[in-house]
């Protein structure tokens, strides 16, 4: 077999027209490029909605009192009435591998005033040490600093910020209705305002340290609503899950964990519509590519049919100048492939490293509820360069075959003895 | 009748490089044809005699040397210039016929009158006339692929000299054809050159062709050997 | 020398049928990338209406009116005066404008909080006019409605709520909430009112952050009688905003500077966004299927030269110039191209009509609901047909034709005359 010269036939072929075959293999090429370039970019929409979808509140993995949602009470707190050793529960989510940190959150609905105006809020208690490591809400600081722990700070967003006429260390009242069915109410400074870029967020959301929202809506330190979690792969969290699930039992606690892929299912719908689409993009491509190396197989075949003829004459088996037509087509593929690795690589390198801000052609945007930079970023589809791959030597046997039937029915006497 | 000969030559050499090596293949030839006249140059393979006709019809330039056609100088014309003087002046028959594959006989035939505006029934009229002088009347609408070897060389010679050119330069014109055709085609040329005043210029080495030369120019090593001329032109 | 040019075609044309085999395989090429190009235009276009269709339905309308300090504060003291109204009014009536508009819709919209004994829930109160409303936002259409039914004419003290707001009031059909919000003179001022319908739309801020209330109870409740925030403007199709917004813009420039008549890019930069990239996708996917199509031609015309250097050698020969050559073969590439694509054209329509005609549902590829800037994409798409998609095919089929064949023709130039007789047949 490794002798056989039909490999080394189809291959010394290809050099007899180096054009053609170098334009026939630079539409093979550019069709990988592209479909590994798209693909990439596709890649890095959804690893944008992800990142920031999970990232900037929801974390990746959140452990919850069985039933908390997705009514979300204000009792349905982790251990019941009773709460839980809230350091030992958070360690039993951080203790995980794949786990990168994890923090206790409390909520709480309510009023923000200046006096002068007012607006409603969505309260979240945490942990100033931990929540920034966690999610992204604090990191958006756009100006003044983050709440204290034990002190009345509020951290509000920026579009709660101008509602008010707010700025940092302004006095404001923050009204709650508290578990006990009391009204809740307290002066806080308004430490800092934070700025997402989802009006939602921006819009409703105040934060607060853990345990200054739990004397206000009078909840024991022990009590708290959620641990979010954050994990150094989102994709990871879904094995994770389970594991962090079994630890708590272990434990001793009462609580559910659940993943982005439960919280969020749209984002899951969305990448799942997302790699269907590359799978068209990849066949697309290369049926259109087809074409193209069809024909210059076709002609490359035609071009030599007095050599066939002679070959058969020879007692030359058909089968064996059917295999000879191949073996070039995948030589082509070879030439092909690397050329197209040595394109693709450095681009997608470069963007990798470097995307492009496209925010003078659109500005920001949400896809699945996760707010978009106008950035387009690219990730590495490594799935799909293999299955380009693939494709592309496919499509260039695919397309060599009708050309080497051809090749191998050329009738020898006729084609021999004239034209 | 035009005292200007046909074509003029002074010293013109051909160079070519080839990896490098520098190739001689027409070494300062200098001649003339006189209009009306039935030239073989005739010489080995590799005497220059193909590079010669290429000169002489300016499809090549010469690296030395000068080129008269009907008293234009080739070596000062523009591309352009060039390409209207083979339409006008310069008729060309090939060995390997080249017929334009798509276009049939009759097309072939007037494809120059055709380039040169003429009218429609002006070029069919001719056409057809010159088939009929030259015996391939009633093909005028197959294709070269449904024709002969024979019958695709006269057409090209139709083709040639249906413009009435100053020139007809014919490069082995009968190598692809059997004895019986070569002679018939020689006939007509001979009856073209004889009763139309057609120059015709060969480059061959067919002996059959030599014979019939008013004037025979042998090449050797990409010079001009012997030139010459027979008083009575044979009759076939 | 008119016949000269008119023989020039007719010599490309008889060699793409010549080579007909390999004119039908770059030809087939051609045809897949212009029918691509139609069934991406047509779908994407039809997409891209529901969207905005959606959107602006959602929204504030393909055209708002409101004061210019609205957008920024949502607050009541930026109402539109009965003066700022009565000036857009007469111009939305004008006869050049009138015939655009298929709807439009009141509205008083606060930011509040919505109160359960459980639970309290920042909302977004919007007053309608149940009747003009239920036609404008179909909020209360089947595919929405829950349970209960729309707000009615007639109805006071109701309130249509979204699903996941329900939920985390943790509030039923006929079950009492509290809405508060800062009234006319800055005071915070609670309203009693009931559920009568519970919708889902899909879009967890929509389900969870919005409740509908008639108009007149919100204007009472928070002091402002009389008075809305916004006029939402539904067009007749989203393809006349621009040219309706600049003649409403001139004629109420005219009366007043005071309001703002806002387009739906401009009131939802989002939506604008999402769309744009949506339009990106599409024309670098269709640039990208171009350049293969463009690869596969020249490679056929490029081997149909090299195939043919005789040829040209013998056309040189007898007397075209080589810008004559090279019309043969760049004509050639473009009657290639053109043919194919055109029956391309007409296949992309062809099958888009034939199988898509009643819409394209996609909604067997997700289980939930897909949203982009805050709008559910529609799973059956209708395929949408426009001039400019045509303009848009024939300007790429003429676009690779030129590409892909100008190297070619530049390489029959190229060709040395004396050299290409040498060979033997």
């Amino acid at each position: 077999m490794a002798e056989s010269p039909w490999w080394r036939i189809g291959w010394r072929n290809l050099g007899r027209n180096r054009r053609r075959t170098v334009v026939t293999a630079s539409a093979l090429a550019v069709g990988y490029f592209s479909v590994v370039l798209m693909v990439g970019l596709l890649k890095g929409l959804v690893a944008e909605m992800i990142e920031n979808g999970t990232g900037i509140i929801t974390g990746q993995i959140q452990v919850h009192a069985e039933g908390y949602l997705p009514d979300k009470e204000v009792y349905a707190t982790i251990g019941g009435r009773d709460g839980a050793d809230v350091a030992a529960l958070v360690a039993a989510v951080e203790v995980d591998p794949e786990v990168h940190a994890a923090t206790p959150r409390v909520y709480g609905g309510g009023l923000v005033s200046t006096g002068s105006a007012t607006a409603a809020a969505l309260f979240l208690g945490v942990d100033p040490q931990r929540e920034p490591r966690v999610s992204k809400l604090m990191r958006g600081l756009e100006r003044g600093r983050h709440p204290a722990a034990g002190a009345n700070e509020i951290l509000i967003g920026s579009e709660m910020a101008r509602t008010l006429g707010a700025e940092p260390g302004d006095e404001v009242v923050v009204v709650a209705p508290a578990i006990d069915g009391s009204l809740g109410n307290d002066l806080f400074i308004v430490s800092g305002v934070f700025h997402t870029g989802l009006v939602d967020l921006d819009r409703a959301f105040a934060i607060l340290p853990i345990d200054v929202l739990q004397f206000l809506i009078a909840m024991p330190p022990s009590r708290i609503h959620e641990v979010a979690a954050a994990v150094r792969s989102p994709w990871r969290a879904v094995e994770a899950m389970p594991r962090i699930q079994t630890g708590l039992a272990e434990a001793g606690f009462d609580a559910s964990a659940e993943s982005w892929v439960t919280l969020r299912p749209e984002m899951v719908d969305y990448a799942n519509l997302s790699e269907a689409m590359e799978w068209v993009m990849l066949l697309i491509i290369f049926v259109m590519a087809i074409f193209g190396v069809a024909n210059t197989m076709l002609m490359a075949t035609f071009e030599r049919r007095y050599e066939f003829a002679l070959l058969l004459a020879l007692g030359t088996a058909p089968w064996a100048i059917v295999k000879s037509v191949l073996y070039e087509a995948l030589a082509l593929g070879v030439i092909a492939l690397a050329a197209g690795v040595a394109i693709t690589a450095p681009v997608m390198v470069w963007w990798y490293e470097a995307p492009p801000n496209v925010s003078w052609l659109f500005g920001e945007y949400t896809l699945s509820g996760a707010l978009m930079r106008p950035v387009l970023r690219v990730e590495y589809p490594w799935v799909m360069a293999v299955g380009a791959a693939f494709a592309l030597f496919i499509t260039a046997v695919l397309a060599a075959l009708y050309p080497a039937v051809r090749a191998a029915r050329v009738p020898p006497a006729d084609t021999l003895s004239g034209r | 009748m035009n005292t200007q000969p046909a074509v003029h030559t002074e010293e013109v050499w051909k160079v070519f490089e080839h990896d490098g090596i520098a190739v001689e293949a027409v070494r300062g030839v200098t001649m003339d044809i006189q209009p009306g006249e039935f030239v073989v140059m005739a010489g080995p393979s590799g005497s220059g005699k193909t590079t010669l006709l290429n000169l002489l019809g300016g499809l090549t330039r010469p690296t030395r040397g000068k080129v008269w056609i009907d008293g234009q100088d080739l070596t000062e014309m523009s591309e352009r210039a060039l390409a209207k003087l083979r339409l006008q002046r310069v008729g060309f028959v090939f060995q390997a016929y080249n017929l334009l594959p798509v276009l049939t006989a009759l097309e072939n035939a007037e494809f120059s009158l055709l380039l040169r505006g003429m009218a429609e029934d002006e070029r069919r009229r001719k056409v057809e006339e010159l088939f009929a002088t030259i015996g391939i009347a009633g093909l005028e609408d197959r294709r070269p692929s449904k024709l002969s070897g024979g019958q695709q060389q006269r057409v090209a010679v139709a083709r040639a000299v249906v413009g009435a050119p100053a020139l007809v330069l014919a490069d082995e014109p009968t190598a692809n054809l059997d004895r019986a055709s070569s002679v018939a085609l020689l006939d007509v040329m001979a009856e073209l050159n004889r009763e139309l005043g057609v120059t015709f210029v060969f480059a061959t080495h067919d002996p059959q062709l030599m014979e019939r030369a008013q004037r025979l120019i042998r090449l050797v090593d990409g010079a001009i050997e012997s030139d010459q001329r027979r008083e009575e032109p044979p009759v076939a | 020398m008119t016949k000269r040019w008119q023989v020039l075609p007719r010599l490309s044309w008889r060699n793409v049928r010549r080579q007909w085999r390999r004119s039908l395989l770059t030809g087939t090429a051609m045809m897949l990338g212009v029918a691509a190009l139609v069934f991406s235009r047509t779908i994407g276009d039809g997409a891209h209406e529901d969207w905005i269709d959606s959107g602006v339905r959602q929204g504030s309308g393909h055209v708002a009116v409101q004061d210019p300090g609205f957008r920024a504060s949502r607050k009541l003291e930026h109402r539109i005066s009965a003066a700022q109204w009565e000036a857009v009014a007469g111009a939305l009536e004008a006869p050049d404008v009138a015939p655009y508009v298929e709807r439009m819709t009141s509205r008083l919209e606060v930011l509040g909080l919505a109160n359960a004994p459980t639970a309290a829930v920042p909302v977004n109160i919007v007053g309608v006019d149940p009747a003009a409303e239920a036609e404008f936002s179909q909020l209360g259409v089947e595919q929405r409605l829950v349970e209960g039914r729309y707000l009615e004419p007639g109805d006071r003290l109701h309130a249509y709520v979204g699903r996941r707001l329900a939920d985390r009031l943790d509030v039923a059909l006929g079950s009492r909430l509290v809405l508060t919000a800062q009234d006319e003179s800055g005071d915070i001022a609670g309203q009693l009112v009931r559920v009568v319908g519970i919708f889902r739309t899909g879009v967890p801020e929509v389900d969870e952050g919005l409740v509908h209330v008639p108009l007149a109870t919100v204007q009472r409740w928070l002091g402002a009688e009389g008075d809305i925030t916004t006029v939402a403007i539904l067009l007749r199709s989203a393809w006349d905003v621009p040219r309706v917004l600049r003649r409403v813009r001139a004629r109420v420039e005219e009366a007043t500077d005071e309001v703002a008549v806002l387009g739906w890019r401009e009131a939802m930069p989002e939506l604008d966004a999402a769309i744009k990239l949506d339009d990106f996708w599409g024309y670098v996917f269709n640039i990208v299927l171009f350049v293969i199509v463009a690869l596969a031609i020249v490679n056929t015309v490029l081997m149909s030269v090299l195939y043919r250097t005789r040829e040209f050698g013998v056309l040189r020969a007898l007397g075209l110039t080589k810008r004559e050559t090279a019309t043969v073969v760049f004509t050639e590439g473009m009657m290639l191209t053109a043919i194919a694509g055109l029956i391309g054209l007409a296949l992309g329509y062809g099958l888009v009509w034939l199988l898509f005609r009643n819409g394209l549902d996609y909604s067997g590829a997700l289980e939930g609901d897909l949203t982009f800037s805050g709008v559910v994409l529609d799973t059956v798409v209708i395929p949408v047909y426009r001039g400019v998609q045509v303009v848009m095919s024939l300007g790429s089929i003429v676009a690779v034709g030129i590409v892909a064949s100008l190297y070619p023709a530049y390489r029959a130039t190229r060709i040395d005359v004396a050299e290409a007789m040498k060979f033997e047949a």
